[in-house]
């Protein structure tokens, strides 16, 4: 369990690490084309938010593993471990709440601009159900992200799970 | 419906739900309860509101800040500026703060400069006699003028909700920024006098020559981005790019801190923290549609309207209740936020909207260091391995030369709004 977890880290990790770079080198691409060989792509721009994107929601699911996403917990760290673990579990069902809205709903939308073959309204003509995919995906990751911490709250508690590892808190400073 | 409202955003807040996800779900049951609009809609609301290219400014200059952090950089800067006002009176705290200003030319974020300049400029400060306090302070507060002086996160996302130009938006930090730099050095001039600290010799010719030339790549680095957008040769975007892939290049084959292994790796961090930024702003503006569709914004127009106030006093309203979130929020989402509401009342007050953007970013730096929450507080604390509270003594003289800062770019709006009617046209 632990290691399938790792090397999911990993390979999230690799992902959204390459996905940005990958955008970096198409609107640099876009850049040197334009002044150097007079001949600027059209698609540069399109692809290189398309990445952004699922890099974004993808690196959000990470983040949710790492209790990342800052929240306002100012008030929450000055009570017990035992009263933190209970409201840390009622947070994951939430959030995997929110996510299983988003994600149910997401799918049928990447399945609806699939089945109709929508593309994107620019030269390109990316097909759009690659790119819904993204906001679909992320949350179903962020769900069975927070569907794990619950799994660990419950069973295998460790006084390190609860600790606040965002920016917005003092309790574990990443620099 | 305001009761609903309070009870899911205060509640989930309090509790501790991620502030992205707590104004997604008050979102999602406010629309659900009260809108004709179908949540099936929400994934892609939410897909939207990324869509926009000027976004993709924000990664890139975390990236660029990233790099320069773990590839050397900001430690030739700080080398650097240590040779020219070093041996004056409180010189390190000096070159704290122009190291700040310079970093934050190069990249747009706040805690981004507090971290790269206090790793290396605290330790090296309390070696040399100054306080610990004192120490953290002079960065955690030069450190916010990462989002003033341009390129500035803060000011890119207010230019894409408010629909104003970036670069523009740009100019009219620059003013407040350079006074907020004049305002910290005058202040550490005089109190490093009375305390006494710093003034050692002075770096010979050979040194200082020698400093300068190792700085050059960096050096360089702001007339890349902002003579890339002024020259009008690319977006804001694109300079973002630029400012990172130089940077990656600088500190792999140049300064030689980072290894061509720990690109990606490193590149990943810097989309985490970009991708937390990112996050938020998916799920605010689905927030933020949800507010202005409940007319909640067109009712405080009709109310400002009705109380007939006046401009000196709204804007005084809206410093205290910017003062009193940033107490306890992060910029991104206090904006996010804010915004929706704001921005119809700025118009109808006739008030300026870059001006408004750079009153609303002087709150924001200010937000990073008023307690309890202060993001730049948290981390410089961390690096100067001081407590909390020693670095917020430290930081508050600094926060008062921002609250008059602030009352100064409040009213007197031509202070930050002529350099770009200068360049750019009114």
């Amino acid at each position: 369990m632990n290691k399938i977890v790792e090397r999911w880290n990993r390979v999230e990790g690799f992902l959204f690490g390459f996905l940005n770079l990958a955008a970096l080198a198409s609107a640099i691409y876009g850049v040197i084309m334009r002044y150097l060989f007079r001949a600027p792509p059209y698609w540069t721009e399109e692809i290189c938010l398309y990445m952004i994107i699922w890099a974004v929601f993808i690196a959000a699911s990470s983040l949710a593993e790492e209790r990342g996403h800052v929240a306002a917990t100012l008030l929450v760290e000055r009570f017990p471990v035992q009263i933190r673990r209970i409201l840390a579990v009622f947070n994951g069902i939430v959030c995997i709440g929110f996510c299983a809205i988003i994600s149910w709903y997401g799918f049928q939308i990447v399945l609806q601009t699939y089945a109709c073959a929508q593309k994107s309204s620019t030269a390109v003509r990316f097909p759009l159900w690659i790119a819904y995919l993204s906001v679909a995906a992320g949350c179903l990751l962020v769900g069975i992200r927070y569907g794990l911490r619950i799994y660990r709250l419950l069973f295998r508690f460790q006084t390190s799970e609860i600790l606040e590892s965002h920016e917005m808190s003092q309790e574990e400073i990443h620099p | 419906m305001i009761t609903v409202f309070v009870l899911v955003f205060g509640g989930l807040l309090c509790l501790g739900v991620p502030i992205a996800f707590t104004l997604g779900i008050t979102a999602m049951v406010m629309i659900a309860l009260y809108s004709p609009t179908p949540i099936m809609m929400l994934p892609e609301v939410m897909y939207n509101a990324l869509d926009t290219f000027p976004l993709v400014a924000i990664p890139f200059f975390v990236t660029a800040a990233q790099f320069m952090v773990r590839g050397g950089t900001s430690r030739y800067l700080v080398e650097a500026a240590n040779c020219y006002v070093g041996h004056l009176r409180g010189g390190l705290a000096i070159v704290a703060v122009v190291s700040c200003m310079f970093f934050a030319a190069i990249c747009g974020s706040s805690v981004a400069s507090a971290l790269a300049i206090g790793i290396i400029v605290i330790s090296a400060m309390i070696d040399f006699g100054y306080s610990r306090g004192f120490a953290s302070g002079v960065v955690a507060a030069s450190g916010t003028m990462g989002i003033m002086i341009p390129p500035s996160v803060a000011l890119i996302l207010y230019g894409i909700i408010a629909e104003e130009s970036i670069p523009r938006l740009f100019l009219a930090g620059v003013t407040p920024g350079l006074l907020e730099g004049a305002l910290y050095i005058a202040w550490i001039a005089y109190y490093s006098r009375r305390k006494g600290y710093g003034g050692g010799p002075r770096a010979t010719l050979g040194e200082t020559l020698r400093a300068t030339g190792k700085a050059v790549p960096a050096l360089c680095m702001p007339f890349i981005v902002l003579g890339g957008i002024y020259g009008g040769f690319v977006t804001v975007s694109e300079a973002a790019a630029l400012a990172a892939v130089v940077s990656i290049i600088i500190s792999v084959f140049v300064y030689r801190g980072v290894k061509p292994r720990e690109i990606i790796p490193i590149s990943a961090e810097a989309m985490r923290s970009a991708g937390m930024i990112m996050f938020i702003i998916s799920t605010a503006i689905v927030f933020g549609n949800w507010l202005t569709e409940s007319g909640v914004p067109a009712r405080m127009v009709a109310l400002v309207t009705d109380l007939k106030l006046s401009p000196f006093l709204f804007l005084l309203f809206v410093n205290l209740f910017l003062l009193f979130m940033g107490m306890f929020l992060e910029v991104a989402s206090i904006m996010l936020i804010t915004l929706p509401i704001l921005i119809p009342l700025v118009r109808v007050m006739g008030i300026d909207p870059i001006h408004f953007g750079i009153l609303m970013t002087v709150n924001m730096e200010l937000a990073l260091e008023t307690p309890p929450v202060g993001l730049n507080l948290f981390v410089i604390s961390g690096v100067a391995k001081a407590p909390l509270w020693e670095t917020i003594k430290g930081t508050f003289p600094f926060t008062c030369l921002g609250f008059i800062q602030l009352a100064i770019v409040t009213y007197w709006p031509d202070f930050c709004l002529f350099l770009p009617r200068l360049l750019m046209g009114p």
